[in-house]
């Protein structure tokens, strides 16, 4: 079924395709051999759309990264491909002088990916070195990494928009979606939750308006959810436990490809080793619970020996068909089973040997479902003690805050103190930010003036401070039961053949954006979950078109236009794997085609860091 | 109509026809004879200019008129630079060309607008000019001017900013030339100057060539008159005994040597297409004289003026207009008596059908195997005609001609029939652009459209745009025609922006923003800024708000467009703009969104300025925070206790007790680790706990003591510290002796277990094992690797979960455990 369903979702190659001539033509415009200076961030991303062999082929003969001001020697023509940010522009600056006053004539272009800014221009012109330099842009705003998920690559989303208010990005995701019409038609029927994901689609339109007509594109996508990371921060706070969750956890997926080193492959050179539904092995376990991967594995290792076996009865003319076809795959699968075997065990050499995650995971439950807040907070208490990894205590501390509301100004200010002794006083900083995106917060006192925050029209803001008079119930808890988030208790969940969205948390919590988004494209829209949606954000609205709306819920078996059935995910600020486990199964379920767009792909960790100093 | 030929007049193997293209509106007020006329070429508009000797007062200004090819007027100016007006000329582009007797040129519009001005150097100034020519160069058309001495200077393109260049000089000039004209040679304009008798080429590049030429007439004495063809491969000079010689424009071939008898210089000497040249003494008739010396007089009514076309010549009279058009080869070929060409065959065959005459039949049969051919000739023929009657029935034979060939063209038909109603909507009296089909196709559809703009006929032309199906043509014409709105509509703001709107819509692909910078442009401050409004693109809209200094306006569109790109562009040109910091950002608190920008800003260029921000902004929490991220990268422990003495403060004024209370704690924590790095610890940068661990290590109990006091380290958490920090530096037997220091460990012993394990030492984890409680048994025997002894506990505590626990880290070496677990496990199921 998977393969059927991922068989009809829009062909993203195309889009690859589209930025690859795009550097092209960029490359090309300057004749004679060439270096590449490319941002850090930038690396992968670029790799994924035109490996060193193509950029051998456009002339390039070397390639470096953006990460320090040191002339270099080299050849006349000069490219930078960088983010328009503000700290690889002055990279380049003084680079650029430094080689001018050591008699390096060169010609500069300098790339902006996916468009200049004038803030960067104006450190050119200030440097008094804007007339050196072409300025180019490439415009790469949509990197798929599988058949059904596209990335912007733009791991800093969360903390710029949600904490320092900055809309500079907005642009670029809303660019993101317009690319995405401009190939694969308009779409239809948007539904936003959240302020950046509002902004974001109006942005869009007007960008639309501007650019090319697209009507006549085919549609081939129906509808689009946008989402933003902080209606659901309880999600990425919580362990992964599918196995493409866990290897992003431990080993760290990027752009798609995961780099296991000794521990796995018992040679001394890292692997890399791309993870998509290429790979069919990897595919039919990637979103499974970890519990029963191993099973799996084993199982296919058997029939794998099966049919190595058969061979043993072939004639030679068998014998040469199974070499000439079977033979080639069965090796493949043979290097894929044995490198996931591998994975597994790792996995849980590191994960449940010191029986940490055993302990993590019965917190974090405890926590979603309300019960044994004392011993709870005492278990966070004591992972402090211990010096713990700081971001797996804050993730700890942070769900304590949200699953609550916010905490007593006792144990608020308690445990940020015991942070500062084990992990030191910058943490202020931390624990600064934290509270600005209402991820670690304390409950107001009335009598208590509340920190005034700047610019503080996010909607996480209002949730850190605006609830003064609270019900026993947090909101948190509200959203659990009118959204059935957490399954009753005593249910026990099939982790092999599940039923719920919920087993990617091992049945204990249904990812409350997922739910968000089953709940929208059943109802096609907010009726009848408005009062919860306010519970998260003031911000979400829909537009749908009329004449669908009839229709009953998108992606019933008689609806007949393919393009309503796929819906496309918008996770602005990120999104884990686990979350897109839990879409993909949605898709199973309702015979829904989910295209998973997002800003990144994050874990808790990845997520945290991004508010340490 | 049969007779259509009787009309024509035969010039060698050529025929001539004369239309009557306008009766003139001037009638009752021009005097041809009195003006100096300027035309300009495919049907262009006139302009007139009353001759110095017909002035009724010798220093009254001199009025240009400029009317359209019917005459009727467009424009009155007066001359009013000073100087004496000393020609007019039209460029190719319909720009009328003034040059007044100092070198100063002006260039109008139709409207009397000056579109551009220059002037023709230094000399020209000086000694003033004496004569000039205005032609027509390869891309537009210039202008060549003679000085009072006798040198030539000239401009190749009036639409450039190049000065103009001197034309290499005559030998022995001395007086006047007899006759000179503008000529291109391979690609470069040159003057072509006859000395009396003597002819010299001079050029842009300082070469003067002497020209010989074929004639046969050995004494010439002058020559009085010279016309080069539009094409400028032919030349045409008159001499003063009489003669016209007629070659080609090296002189080096003579196409004809013709004796007028009059050999007072004409009045005009003009080319009529290329195979023809007409000359015209006033009051005598028009000679046209063929290039085979054959010849025709054309007889006409008072003065006349002539305009050369590439396919034959306008005559313009007093009452008329009117054209001598060489007969177009296919229409020759139709209506030639006695033709017995297919097209002819067939306009015939049409005919005699209508009149249901058999002979059609006839017809039909003899071309039937060139019906494809005949019809083309029919509906090429019916491009050329000028009487929409003529127009029809030859379309009418081709309609008819069409039933009997398979494969014909829909196309060219179709295609014609559109060329043919556009030429008869501009041919319309109140258009005035006589154009002939030939003159179309060389200019093209695009530059009539854009010369009917420049008339102002922005409905005729956006008709043709629509009719034509040429969308993008369109919106440049709506452009214009807008600008034209803005710049001369009296009406007030709102009305203009009104009617704008209404005819532009949302959609048309009309720039606003460019209608709105005409308005600045205009000083129409408020219309712009209606206009604007309509702008969809944002980033338009902004670099004109900004101009015409609407930053409020121009931040708020900024913010609302969504686009912080735009939102920087004008808080930089607003920083630029007040010199005030304070103004500056008393002007920026007005649009929230906008500083969060601004802050992002300072915070990666100029964080004095941020903290300025956040001061003004009453955000003393968030200047404690710049502190201690300056303090984080500084290295310097005294610069490094003054910043966290400013956050401290910072922190007082936000009342942050807590915060303060912490920072004050750091800077204490500070003071004892620079005495302990004087003592050989290195601990600064490190955390409370970690510098406790460190001194526990080092085996400093004491000062971890007091540490822990000073900084109220709780219970707990000490005793996880020095059990860790012991058995990391592997004192055994100060672990112990902890151990026992207490009733019992607050953190049970576990710990210390694990600890023990952890640092490699599982005999001495062994010795806390019976201290643990039972309910952590388990997992410490797992942690120093006692599975089978873990199983057995489990086991005998009847806990799966526990069983499951081992089983889970059973690796596949352990396989005799693992089976023993697996047994465990039944058994206590089934007990």
């Amino acid at each position: 079924m998977a393969a059927s369903v991922e068989g009809k979702l829009p062909n993203l190659d195309s889009l690859k395709k589209l930025v690859r001539d795009d550097l092209r033509r960029i490359l090309e415009s300057k004749h004679g051999a060439k270096d590449l200076f490319i941002d850090p961030t930038l690396m992968k991303p670029i790799d994924r759309i035109a490996n060193v062999k193509f950029l051998q082929d456009h002339g390039v003969e070397k390639i470096y990264k953006i990460d320090s001001s040191k002339p270099v020697q080299g050849n006349r023509e000069r490219f930078y491909i960088t983010r328009p940010k503000v700290i690889s522009i002055k990279y380049i600056v003084e680079q650029m002088k430094a080689e001018k006053s050591a008699g390096q004539d060169r010609h500069y272009t300098i790339v902006m990916v996916p468009r200049s800014l004038y803030i960067c221009e104006k450190i050119l012109e200030q440097n008094g070195v804007f007339g050196w330099v072409t300025i180019e842009t490439l415009s790469f705003n949509l990197l798929p990494i599988d058949k059904d998920i596209l990335t912007i690559e733009l791991d800093f989303f969360y903390s710029s928009y949600f904490l320092h208010h900055d809309e500079t990005w907005l642009h670029t995701a809303a660019s993101a979606l317009v690319a995405l019409q401009q190939e694969f038609g308009k779409i239809p029927n948007f539904y936003a939750i959240g302020q950046a994901a509002k902004s974001t689609w109006q942005l869009s339109q007007t960008l639309l308006d501007c650019g090319p007509d697209i009507t006549g594109v085919p549609k081939q996508i129906g509808h689009v959810i946008l989402i933003d990371r902080d209606v659901d921060l309880v999600s990425p706070l919580c362990s992964q436990v599918t196995y493409e969750g866990l290897l992003d956890d431990i080993f760290g997926i990027q752009c798609g490809v995961v780099q296991f080193d000794k521990s796995v492959t018992g040679a001394d050179n890292v692997m890399k080793v791309p993870l998509n539904s290429d790979d069919w092995l990897f595919q039919e376990v990637r979103n499974k619970h970890f519990s029963t991967v191993f099973k799996e594995l084993s199982a296919k290792a058997k029939d794998l020996q099966k049919s190595y076996d058969k061979k043993d009865e072939m004639s030679v003319a068998q014998m040469k068909d199974f070499v000439a076809k079977d033979l080639k795959s069965l090796k493949a699968t043979h290097k894929s089973l044995t490198i996931h075997i591998s994975a597994c065990e790792e996995i849980t050499k590191r994960k449940t040997a010191s029986g940490e995650l055993e302990d993590q995971l019965a917190t974090e439950h405890g926590l979603l479902e309300g019960h044994s807040m004392t011993e709870n907070t005492k278990y966070i208490e004591e992972c402090i003690y211990q010096q713990q990894r700081p971001v797996n205590t804050l993730r700890l501390m942070c769900l304590l805050s949200l699953v609550k509301d916010g905490l007593s100004p006792e144990t608020y200010e308690s445990l940020k103190r015991h942070s500062l002794q084990s992990h030191g006083y910058q943490h202020v900083l931390t624990f600064h930010n934290l509270l600005k995106l209402g991820l670690f917060t304390k409950r107001a006192n009335p009598s208590q003036t509340t920190v005034k925050l700047p610019g503080g029209s996010s909607s996480s803001l209002k949730i850190a401070t605006g609830k003064l008079n609270l019900p026993r119930k947090s909101s948190f808890q509200i959203l659990s039961k009118n959204l059935h988030l957490i399954p009753k208790s005593g249910v026990e969940i099939d982790l092999r053949n599940p039923t719920d969205m919920s087993y990617v948390f091992s049945g204990a919590y249904t990812p409350l954006s997922c739910r968000l988004v089953e709940l929208v494209i059943e109802k096609r829209g907010f009726t009848g979950i408005e009062d919860s949606v306010k519970l998260i954000t003031n911000s979400f609205g829909q537009s749908v078109k009329a004449q669908s709306a009839r229709g009953g819920k998108p992606g019933g078996s008689q609806s007949r236009d393919p393009a309503d059935q796929t819906v496309v995910v918008f996770f602005l600020g990120g999104v884990t794997y686990s979350e897109i486990a839990a879409l993909r199964f949605l898709g199973h379920k309702y015979g829904n085609r989910f295209l998973i767009l997002s800003t990144n792909i994050i874990t808790g960790d990845r997520f945290i860091s991004q508010t340490l100093p | 109509m049969e007779f259509m030929s009787a009309e024509w007049n035969p010039l060698g193997d050529i025929f001539f026809r004369k239309l009557e293209l306008y009766r003139m509106t001037w009638i009752d007020h021009m005097n041809i004879s009195e003006y100096d006329v300027a035309a300009a070429i495919n049907g262009g508009p006139i302009a007139t200019m009353k001759k110095a000797m017909h002035m009724v007062r010798a220093d009254s200004k001199q009025i240009v008129s400029i009317y359209n090819a019917a005459g009727n007027r467009l424009h009155d100016f007066k001359w009013q630079q000073g100087g004496l007006l000393l020609k007019i000329g039209w460029t190719a582009s319909e720009k009328l060309v003034c040059v007044q007797d100092d070198g100063l040129v002006i260039l109008y519009n139709l409207f009397g607008q000056v579109e551009n001005t220059f002037d023709m150097g230094q000399e020209a100034m000086d000694l003033k000019i004496s004569d000039c020519r205005i032609f027509q160069s390869y891309n537009d058309s210039g202008v060549i001017v003679m000085t009072t001495a006798y040198r030539f200077w000239i401009k190749s393109d009036v639409n450039k900013r190049s000065a103009p260049r001197k034309l290499a000089d005559v030998p022995a000039l001395g007086s006047p030339p007899s006759c000179w004209a503008a000529i291109g040679v391979d690609g470069t304009i040159c003057a072509l100057v006859a000395r009396d008798d003597r002819l010299y080429l001079i050029d842009q590049m300082g070469q003067c060539t002497p020209q010989d030429i074929q004639i046969s007439d050995s004494d010439v004495i002058a020559y009085t008159d010279i016309a080069v063809s539009i094409n400028n491969k032919y030349v045409a000079l008159f001499t003063a005994t009489g003669m016209l010689w007629i070659g080609s424009a090296n002189l080096q071939v003579c196409f004809c040597e013709y004796q007028t008898q009059n050999k007072s210089r004409p009045t005009q000497l003009a080319w009529c297409g290329t195979r023809s040249v007409l000359v015209y003494w006033e009051g005598e008739d028009l000679l046209m004289v063929g290039s085979d010396r054959d010849w025709i007089s054309y007889p006409h009514e008072g003065s006349v003026f002539i305009v050369s076309e590439t396919d034959g010549a306008r005559i313009i009279s007093n009452s008329f207009h009117e054209l001598i058009h060489r007969v177009p080869e296919v229409t020759r070929e139709i209506f030639q008596i006695g033709s017995i060409q297919p097209g002819a065959y067939l306009f015939e065959a049409e005919r005699k059908f209508n009149q249901q005459n058999k002979e059609a039949n006839d017809y039909i049969d003899s071309i039937a195997h060139q019906m494809g051919l005949a019809v083309e000739q029919c509906i090429e023929a019916a491009g050329h005609e000028f009487e929409p009657a003529k127009q029809k029935s030859l379309l009418r034979a081709a309609s008819f001609g069409k039933c009997f060939v398979n494969t014909s063209e829909p196309d060219k038909f179709y295609h014609m029939c559109q060329m043919i109603r556009v030429l008869n909507a501009v041919r319309e009296f109140s258009v005035g652009i006589p154009l002939t089909l030939k003159q179309l196709n060389f200019i093209t559809m695009e530059t009539l459209i854009d010369r009917l703009v420049y008339r102002r006929q922005y409905l005729l032309a956006r008709k043709i745009c629509q009719y034509l199906k040429l969308k993008d043509v369109e919106e440049k014409i709506l452009a214009h025609w807008a600008c034209y709105k803005v710049e001369n509509s009296r009406d007030p703001d709102y009305k203009i922006a009104n009617i704008l709107q209404e005819k532009l819509g949302d959609n048309s692909g009309v720039s606003y923003s460019d209608i709105a910078n005409r308005a600045v442009e205009m000083g129409k401050t408020n219309l712009a800024i209606m206009l604007l409004d309509h702008e969809t693109k944002a980033a338009n809209q902004i670099p004109l708000l900004m101009k015409i200094e609407k930053y409020d306006t121009a931040l708020k569109k900024a913010i609302d467009s969504g686009d912080s790109n735009l939102v920087y562009q004008v808080i930089f040109k607003l920083n630029d703009t007040i010199r005030s910091v304070g103004d500056f950002l008393l002007e920026i608190r007005k649009s929230p969104p906008a500083l969060p920008l601004l802050m992002k800003y300072y915070k990666e260029e100029n964080p004095i300025l941020l903290e300025g921000l956040y001061n003004q902004e009453g955000l003393h929490n968030e200047i404690a925070q710049l502190k201690i991220s300056a303090c984080v990268d500084e290295q310097e422990i005294g610069a490094k206790k003054y910043l966290l003495g400013e956050a401290q403060k910072m922190f007082q004024s936000a009342k942050d007790e807590w915060a303060a209370k912490m920072t004050d704690d750091q800077i204490r924590l500070l003071e004892r680790q620079q005495q302990l790095e004087g003592q050989g610890l290195s601990c600064i940068n490190q955390s409370l706990h970690e510098t406790m661990h460190r001194l526990v290590m080092a085996g400093n109990m004491k000062i971890a003591e007091s540490l822990k006091k000073e900084f109220n380290v709780p219970e707990k958490r000490y005793w996880w510290l020095k059990v860790n920090a012991l058995a990391e530096c592997s004192n055994w037997p100060e672990l112990e002796i902890f151990s026992k220091s207490k009733k019992s460990s607050p953190i049970g012993y576990r710990p210390f277990v694990e600890a023990c394990a952890k640092w490699g030492n599982k005999a001495e984890a062994a010795k806390y094992l019976n201290k643990v409680v039972s309910d952590e048994k388990v997992k410490c025997l797992i942690s120093i690797g006692e599975m089978e002894h873990a199983a057995e506990v489990a086991f005998d505590r009847k806990n799966e979960d526990e069983l499951n626990l081992v089983l889970q880290q059973c690796t596949m070496a352990d396989r005799a455990v693992f089976d023993r677990i697996q047994r465990l496990k039944l058994q206590l199921r089934n007990t």
